[in-house]
Formats: structure tokens, C-alpha cells, sequence
């Protein structure tokens, strides 16, 4: 261990590989943050008026979605069209993370958004264009995951992978633009918009509270996620150097 | 107005249950990796 290294924290081939058993200060912090704002939808911001109480399974929704669609799957396209650059290991794992978290953001988006839909639309789910991209879009970083499985060769891995989250995320600005593409039961924007939100003082507070603490939550998972692939490969590079 | 506050807490529960459970595998994941880095490691030892 490098004398510069904190407590846990072990130098290794593929930089600082994290051991320690502890308290993930980052990923409390996103849980935290996100029960506050379960609080804060559920006892202190107002019903909607024509939908209901079914309306509040907007900040749980819209800000799963925002982070799965524009921090997870925005930094899987970048990480992987770097790693076809650089070659940098780090970008891969960042990649494989980004991915695996943000699979887990949209499995949550694709429950919430069923459970909105029956109580306002009369229908669990429509085949409209942007609930089918986001279900097709599930099915493909599910097939990454699994090609990463697949392949043992690590540098070939990294490869196929970057393609492959490349070529996933062209889907996310399509399902963006899909509501404005075609005609689709989904709403359109009410925040990443042009002009204003269309949502009340109180209603915009938690909405964005939401957006602040599921990005916090996403970047904990995100970092537990990356030591778990650093740990991965340092147990592999030992256990191949027998 | 609509009496429908059963979907939003099904829907929070769920997304509860989602995010915490991947959390919880990623202890258990990281839990069985230093089981294998430190046997490694003392095959590593034995060798040398």
C-alpha cells in the first residue's frame, strides 16, 4: 500500500482498488437524499388537481428516467467512444458501470411508468414509440451486460462492449424527440423544454430535488459499482498470474 | 379528484426495492471478491 493511499484504498496495476468494508459515505448521502424527497412528494407537496395522487409518481419517474437516459447512458456513449481512442482500461470499467447502474434506473422507469399509466391512460402500457424505445433500449443494455459475460478476453470485451454502448445510446436523443416524432399517449416534456416548466412552485421544488438526489444516488452507485469492477480485475490478474 | 394513491405508493415501493436491492448486491458482490483476492493473495504467499 502507497503511503498516500487512504484507509482501505490499496495501490494496484489498475490504479487505487478500494477494500475497505466500511460506510459508503457518497452512496448514503444518495439514499438519504432520495428518502427526503420521498417525504417531501408524499406529506408536503400538493395533489394534482385532474389526475390525483397517481400524479406524484412523476418524481420518481421523470428523474429516473432523466438520470438512466442523460447521466448513465450519455456517460456509457462517451466512456466507450474513448475507450475505442485511448484504450484506457479505467474507461472500460467506467463504461461497464454506467451501464449496469443505469440498467438499473430504467428497470425502475419502466415498473413506475405501467403504474402511472393504468390510473391515467386506462392502459398498464401502449406499444407508442418512446415506451417501446425505452423497452428496446432495456433489452440492449441487458444484451451489453451479457456480451461482457460472454467474452473472456478482456481487451476484445472492451471492444465489442464500447461498440455495442455506442450504438445503444444513438437511442437515447430518438426516444428524447419521440414524443415530438410521432404521435404517442406519453406527455411531452414539462421541464427539458424550451420554455418553462409546466408545473406549479411547489411541484417544481420536489421535481428538482428529485433530479439533485437521484443524480447523487446515481454517482454512489456509480463509484461502488467502478471499485467493484477495479476489485474484479486486480482478483483476476492474481489469480491468472498462478 | 381520482382516488388513486395506491399506484404512486406501489410505485415508490418499487423503486425503493429496485435501487436498494442492486445496492445490496453490489455488497454481496464486493463481500465475495475479497474472499477471492485475500485466498489469492495466500496462494501468492504459499508460492513465494
Amino acid at each position: 500500500m502507497t503511503d498516500a493511499a487512504p484507509e482501505g484504498v490499496r495501490s494496484t496495476p489498475h490504479g487505487p482498488s478500494y477494500q475497505g468494508g466500511g460506510v459508503d459515505l457518497l452512496l448514503l448521502s444518495g439514499f438519504l437524499a432520495v428518502a427526503a424527497v420521498y417525504v417531501r412528494a408524499i406529506a408536503f407537496t400538493p395533489v394534482e388537481a385532474v389526475q390525483g395522487p397517481a400524479q406524484k409518481i412523476l418524481y420518481v419517474h421523470a428523474t429516473s428516467a432523466f438520470v438512466a437516459l442523460y447521466l448513465a447512458f450519455a456517460l456509457l456513449a462517451v466512456c466507450s467512444g474513448l475507450y475505442l481512442w485511448l484504450r484506457d482500461e479505467k474507461l472500460d470499467r467506467v463504461a461497464e458501470s454506467a451501464a449496469e447502474v443505469g440498467l438499473a434506473f430504467t428497470t425502475v422507469v419502466l415498473i413506475t411508468g405501467p403504474l402511472w399509466g393504468k390510473p391515467i391512460w386506462g392502459t398498464w402500457w401502449t406499444w407508442d414509440a418512446r415506451l417501446t424505445a425505452t423497452l428496446f433500449l432495456w433489452f440492449l443494455i441487458l444484451g451489453y451486460l451479457l456480451l461482457r459475460g460472454a467474452v473472456e478476453e478482456r481487451a476484445m470485451r472492451a471492444r465489442y462492449s464500447a461498440v455495442l454502448g455506442l450504438l445503444a445510446a444513438i437511442l437515447v436523443p430518438f426516444i428524447h424527440l419521440s414524443v415530438y416524432l410521432f404521435r404517442t399517449l406519453h406527455p411531452m416534456p414539462i421541464v427539458l423544454k424550451p420554455s418553462a416548466p409546466s408545473m406549479p412552485t411547489e411541484m417544481q421544488a420536489t421535481f428538482f430535488a428529485g433530479f439533485f438526489a437521484f443524480a447523487l444516488l446515481f454517482a454512489g452507485l456509480l463509484r461502488a459499482r467502478y471499485r467493484l469492477a477495479t476489485l474484479r480485475d486486480q482478483v483476476l490478474d492474481l489469480e491468472e498470474s498462478h | 379528484m381520482p382516488t388513486n394513491a395506491g399506484y404512486y405508493e406501489a410505485a415508490y415501493v418499487a423503486a425503493a426495492v429496485i435501487l436498494v436491492g442492486y445496492a445490496l448486491t453490489l455488497a454481496v458482490r464486493m463481500r465475495a471478491l475479497r474472499v477471492r483476492l485475500e485466498a489469492a493473495r495466500d496462494q501468492q504467499d504459499g508460492r513465494e
